[in-house]
């Protein structure tokens, strides 16, 4: 179970526009082990959906990306490798899924010849041999009647069930890593619950590790072990997600968590939005991305980028403030200001 | 032309205040194809002065539509709405237009919601003088102070939407909604097409607005937590019908329709207790929202919830009723709602 899996070590991967160099991941570096689950969480252009979009290398073609650093999968470096062997590992070793189902599945191709298609691909069964094993994962995912569903196409679906058809062309091989970028946000929330529920389930029973890609914490909580938090290209924060709700340490972590309104709070509560705006991503700047945005900010911030700081096992703070050289400061306690 | 200054009968010294909006069994339909289906159902609801009543439900639940049959923008089938005490039905021309100054409107998306090609002093201004409010002088000193109160720089007065950022934008519609001083605002998902941050920005105004104006809100979303952040009182739809009503606190500490239950677990919270309420989602509302156009005959969610038997939640219709005949402030509409148990909300 704590075999690595996955490991990513200084990732960067920009894009060369009008505008320069858009540095869209920078320096992102994590572990996955074996049926170890990892939430990637940031704002919109954080990265989060660039740095796994890497590891399909699903832009490795266009001249205009830069990328480097490495992506160590089961002991092979995937950027290394040519795009025939990358071929046989997404879909196969690597499963996806992506927000929107309805732009992601071919209109005019009926679910089950989707779902089978990469179990033809990549097992060489033939269709006709595949199609047991579709029925199966469609079952499994929840389409009712899957039989009598096969041919349906994927306008006939509700947007959850076509989620749900998403995963089964996900899991049909039975990858060793799935990535699911953003999977719910389109979805309504009784939906959006079971959907998660579906890809829990699935990940213990296929010991699949995943990488959950959202901007939201409490998908993290309902399905990860461990958290990255990511802010303009560069990773902020890691931690299990045990520690994450206690112990986060970085100002930018503390300042997600204080966004959004706490549910089970029965009195009305002020939220602590974070000031300012995210850098432009094609400017460098010195220091620390986040300091002109922090509240506890020092001088040293806007000076000198912090290290990846160790607080624990599994617990990392891209914070000068967790240097242990640094002085004790200790991040104000800022409780929830009453407003009724 | 008539102005309507004051709503008609809320002069005198009547001991109840008048209602804000009164909603009395409306159904509103639309036709799909060569059928025509109730978006909204029978919905009976009431908004008092100053009070902040959230309306959430999934997609195809209707509570756009009543928001809008609220405004008079969507015609009812049958039922009648009542603003400030006057019938929308009986009004037209002018004088709805008098009436409708009173009501509102902030919609989802703030950069489609203003015209590109305005100033930003412009679309803030617009209300008034379509409703022939003021003059020149006293318009502008209005859009200084709206601007002012809604936390955007007055050197904004010439800008054009373009040149600002989406939580600016939202700021502008807001702005506009309250010019002309509206005894109701109808919020429909007015955060959730904006990012985190920004979200909390919007929605501290909100609240700032709220406590500080004398304005009723019907907020619509489908968010349950930023429902519960700024609403006193909440009703949930499934499929064109309210399943429940009740004061925020109560409603979300003490779920009692399954639907509701299965809303309120299905609340992704940030903390370590979320993977056990996926099971109680699975459990309270499985499988997918059937469809608006088709709804399940006798109780609409028999065909997702856990507790429903052929007779009578298949058979027969539940009608929204009080708890407790007395206190007629929390109402569900459930057959079986006594023999339900109930969840542990996390809620405080």
């Amino acid at each position: 179970m704590n075999e690595t899996l996955l490991e990513v070590r200084d990732l960067r991967v920009g894009f060369r526009t009008r505008r320069g160099l858009v540095q869209a991941v920078d320096g992102v570096s994590y572990s996955l082990g074996r049926g170890e689950a990892l939430g990637i969480v940031g704002e919109s252009g954080s990265g989060k959906t660039v740095s796994s979009l890497a590891m399909l290398r699903l832009f490795g073609l266009f001249d205009h990306v830069e990328i480097s650093g490495e992506i160590i999968f089961e002991g092979r470096d995937l950027l290394a490798l040519s795009e025939r062997k990358m071929q046989s590992i997404r879909g196969k070793e690597i499963g996806m899924v992506f927000q929107d189902p309805l732009t992601s599945l071919n209109p005019v191709m009926s679910v089950g010849d989707q779902v089978a298609e990469s179990i033809v691909m990549h097992t060489g069964r033939t269709p006709a041999q595949a199609r047991e094993r579709v029925v199966e994962l469609l079952e499994r995912v929840g389409i009712p009647d899957p039989e009598q569903r096969y041919h349906d196409r994927p306008h006939s679906f509700s947007g959850g069930m076509r989620q749900r058809i998403m995963v089964a062309i996900a899991v049909a091989c039975e990858p060793k890593l799935l990535i699911a970028d953003e999977p719910t946000t389109a979805l309504d929330v009784t939906v959006q619950a079971q959907i998660l529920k579906l890809l829990d389930d699935l990940r213990r029973e296929m010991g699949m590790a995943m990488v959950m890609i959202t901007h939201d914490f409490g998908v993290v909580a309902a399905t990860c072990d461990k958290v990255l938090v990511m802010y303009a290209a560069q990773p902020m924060e890691e931690c299990s997600v045990e520690h994450l709700f206690q112990r986060a340490n970085h100002p930018y972590t503390d300042g997600l968590l204080r966004l959004v309104p706490r549910f089970e709070r029965r009195q009305h509560h002020r939220l602590h939005p974070i000031e300012g705006q995210p850098p432009e991503l094609t400017i460098e700047q010195p220091g620390c991305v986040f300091a002109p945005r922090c509240e506890v900010a020092t001088d040293i911030c806007h000076i000198e980028r912090p290290a990846m700081f160790r607080l624990g096992p599994g617990h990392a703070s891209a914070c000068h403030l967790a240097d242990e050289r640094a002085a004790r400061v200790t991040v104000p306690d800022r409780p929830w200001e009453e407003i009724r | 032309m008539t102005v309507v200054e004051a709503p008609a009968g809320a002069t005198g010294d009547a001991p109840v205040q008048q209602p804000v909006v009164e909603v009395d069994h409306v159904s509103v339909a639309f036709a799909s194809g060569s059928r025509r289906f109730r978006a909204v159902n029978d919905v009976s609801l009431t908004i008092a002065p100053r009070e902040t009543l959230g309306l959430v439900g999934e997609s195809g639940c209707g509570k756009s539509t009543l928001a809008r049959a609220v405004l008079k923008l969507v015609p009812v089938e049958s039922g009648t709405v009542h603003l400030l005490g006057q019938d929308l039905a009986t009004l037209h021309g002018s004088a709805l237009r008098g009436v409708r100054r009173h009501a509102q409107m902030i919609f989802q998306d703030p950069r489609g919601s203003l015209d590109p090609r305005m100033t930003i002093g412009e679309i803030i201004g617009e209300p008034l003088r379509v409703h022939r409010i003021g003059d020149r002088r006293s318009r502008a000193a209005d859009v200084a102070e709206m601007m002012d109160l809604v936390g955007l720089p007055a050197s904004f007065i010439d800008r054009r939407p373009s040149q600002l950022s989406g939580g600016q934008q939202q700021r502008v519609g807001i702005a506009r909604a309250l010019v002309t001083r509206p005894a109701l605002v109808v919020c429909d998902e007015p955060v959730s097409a904006l990012d985190v941050s920004i979200r909390a920005q919007v929605m501290n105004l909100l609240a700032d607005l709220r406590d500080s104006l004398d304005v009723a809100f019907m907020f619509i979303a489908h968010d349950l937590a930023v429902v519960r952040h700024l609403s006193d009182r909440v009703a949930v739809m499934y499929l064109g019908r309210i399943v429940e009503e009740g004061p925020a606190d109560e409603l979300f500490a003490n779920p009692r329709h399954p639907y509701t239950q299965g809303l309120v677990a299905a609340i992704l919270r940030a903390d370590n207790g979320a993977r056990d309420r996926l099971e109680t989602v699975q459990r309270l509302a499985s499988g997918d929202l059937p469809s608006p156009v088709n709804p399940p005959k006798g109780c609409a969610y028999h065909t997702r919830c856990p507790y429903a038997l052929d007779d009578p939640c298949v058979a027969r219709r539940p009608l929204l009723s009080a708890l407790e005949p007395d206190a007629a402030t929390h109402r569900v509409a459930c057959h079986r709602v006594a023999e339900i148990p109930r969840i542990d909300s996390g809620v405080q």
